[in-house]
């Protein structure tokens, strides 16, 4: 049973912070504008995110500190500060733009416009932070977010040429649109690695208690949360692929994203896709919401916890309460959601060495970590593919905010 | 111990395992011809912008003294009420009325609890 | 001083971007503008064979027209635009 919740965390914080909005987006776009090619950014980013997952879980397990306790204590409240306020501005964005998935799902399906959601949404979310508990939030989205296999069985049944997927898993130079490609190539990275996921699981990890003899498990957690994760992104890339790509379609809209299912799946594609979208993005409002409020409480040292009343830990409840209500604001301004989320993807990418390399210090800290610390391979995965991501975002974000 | 990295921005916690807040600053006591030894912990958000600016720090204080709900919620804690240094920093201290806990009670009571179904 | 070496290499990054950025051609936009409008006549397509399927509910038929009709507009405006420069 205890194992069971424990996959129920990782397959949580695979659906809410690997598949959501960021990743459909994405890789949608991706498949639409360049078939297969950039299926290998995909496969870097879910290596890369397995290993960091997995490092927050381990992080929790031994040192009994949550990354950002051990952020402060290791790296000063000076780093604290000053790191801090980048990701929030990211998170905050990124937020809006789940607000805005939830919500642009429920306009598929009602035919009501999608700024009208994003107050009942941000309300059903905060109630679930506010009066529900960390179990029934992860235990519920898991279970409901599997309709997002709807994706996988699409890409199927769409019969993708394999050679042509697999021919995308090698890196390859585009011979046009540079920008966009690369563009879109570090807002996959940066849909796929969100540091609030690595904040939020390792804050999960200490709530429910783990020691080191959940270390096998979460190593087994990990690869198979986000393998889970990584496969249903494929299955969005594919059908792009197959669908939008031969049509020269791109995809400017979500409305466009529901056709590449309506077209595997026929009628009840629609309902899947907004299911899928719906529910993938209220996991990632929780986690953004609850990863934000983990590292301002764990950071100033503040009281949290999701599993008693609001009132117990009143700074920690306030803070997810000010996000999701002000990110709320930004949708129901009616600011363009696929625009806002490929662009807040991308600049998590800028924003990743921030967390990540400070993260690979501490688990290679013998104080911290003792006998488990982290391996050469994990080490060079991390640090390789997060420099990568924020030097080409650095490139690419004023090239497309110019060009496009 | 490793003044730095052993206590300076440890969690505290106390008697009932309650956050307190982290240590943002030592209080060291300059003894003549003795070395310099610890004379208390500080916990608080002046304390902790004086590390970085002390013109914010100044700043702050001010605001705070002004606008806070308990002065500059600067909670100061004696060595000797240090209890035990691990995961955590423990003291010998109940949480709840400190200065550590000025805004978290004074948001508690005027916002939180007046939020429908924070009970 | 560490921090100082990263923030001159942005600088220049943004800088050389600004000046590759401002230097697309109009001859470019106006690609992008044609492919624009292409896309979304794709789309429409799309949508008219899985609409003659049933694949797809009136309701969102509804909607998706809605969105190509103002995504061609702007298309249109924006062509319209750098046609009276």
């Amino acid at each position: 049973m205890k194992k069971y919740l424990q996959v129920a965390l990782g397959i949580f914080t695979s659906i809410g912070g690997f598949l959501e909005v960021g990743a459909i987006a994405t890789t949608a776009q991706a498949g639409a504008q360049f078939g297969f090619r950039l299926a290998w950014v995909l496969l870097l980013g879910t290596i890369c995110v397995i290993f960091l997952v997995e490092m927050s879980g381990r992080l929790s397990a031994v040192s009994k500190h949550t990354l950002q306790d051990a952020m402060r204590e290791r790296f000063g409240a000076g780093f604290f500060l000053v790191s801090t306020i980048p990701g929030m501005v990211v998170d905050w964005l990124v937020l809006a733009s789940e607000i805005g998935g939830v919500a642009l799902a429920l306009q598929l399906v009602t035919g009501i416009g999608y700024q009208w959601w994003a107050f009942p949404v941000a309300i059903a979310a905060w109630l679930l932070m506010w009066k529900g508990n960390l179990g029934l939030v992860e235990n519920g989205t898991a279970l409901l977010g599997l309709v997002a296999l709807s994706f996988a069985v699409a890409a199927v049944r769409l019969h993708p040429p394999l050679h042509d997927l697999a021919a995308g898993l090698v890196p390859s130079f585009p011979r046009s649109d540079g920008a966009s490609y690369w563009f879109l190539a570090v807002s996959i990275l940066g849909a796929l690695i969100s540091p609030y996921l690595f904040f939020f699981y390792s804050s999960g990890a200490i709530e429910d208690q783990w020691d080191e003899n959940h270390i096998g498990s979460n190593r087994f957690t990990a690869i198979v949360g986000m393998s889970f994760g990584a496969v249903l992104a494929f299955g969005v890339l594919t059908a792009a692929a197959m669908v939008f790509y031969p049509r020269g379609i791109q995809v400017d809209r979500y409305e466009q994203v529901a056709l590449m299912l309506t077209e595997a799946l026929g009628r009840p594609g629609l309902y899947l896709f907004a299911g899928a979208l719906g529910i993938t993005c209220f996991g990632a409002c929780l986690e953004v919401a609850l990863g934000r409020a983990y590292v301002l409480a764990q950071g100033f040292g503040w009281n949290y916890t999701l599993n008693s009343p609001p009132a117990d830990s009143a700074r920690f409840s306030l803070v997810y309460t000010g996000m999701i209500g002000s990110a709320a604001v930004l949708m129901a301004l009616g600011i363009d959601p696929l625009t806002l989320t490929v662009f807040s993807m991308a600049l998590t990418a800028v924003t990743l060495p921030l967390v990540t390399l400070p993260f690979i210090l501490l688990m290679n800290d013998r104080a911290y970590m003792g006998e488990y610390r982290n391996g050469w391979i994990g080490n060079v995965a991390v640090v390789g593919i997060s420099l990568l991501a924020s030097l080409i975002a650095l490139v690419a974000i004023p090239l497309q905010l110019l060009g496009g | 111990m490793n003044l730095t990295r052993d206590i300076l921005d440890q969690q505290v916690v106390d008697r009932r395992g309650q956050r307190l807040g982290k240590v943002d600053g030592v209080i060291l006591e300059l003894r003549e011809g003795a070395p310099p030894r610890i004379a208390a912990i500080e916990i608080g958000p002046v304390t902790l912008a004086r590390r970085m600016h002390p013109r914010l720090a100044a700043w702050l204080q001010r605001w705070l003294q002004r606008h806070g709900p308990r002065s500059d919620g600067t909670l100061r804690i004696p060595w000797s009420q240090v209890k035990a240094i691990g995961v955590d920093v423990r003291v010998d201290l109940i949480a709840d009325g400190t200065a550590a806990r000025a805004w978290e009670e004074w948001l508690r009571d005027n916002v939180v609890r007046r939020m429908p179904g924070a009970k | 001083m560490v921090r100082r070496v990263p923030l001159f290499g942005r600088l220049v990054l943004i800088g050389a971007a600004l000046v590759t950025g401002c230097t697309k051609s109009p001859e470019a936009k106006t690609e992008e503008t044609a492919m624009t409008l292409a896309s979304w006549e794709a789309t429409a397509r799309l949508l008219e064979e899985q609409r003659a399927r049933g694949a797809v509910p009136e309701r969102f038929v509804r909607q998706v027209l809605r969105a190509a009709a103002e995504a061609r507009e702007e298309a249109t405006a924006k062509r319209r635009a750098a046609g009276a420069r």
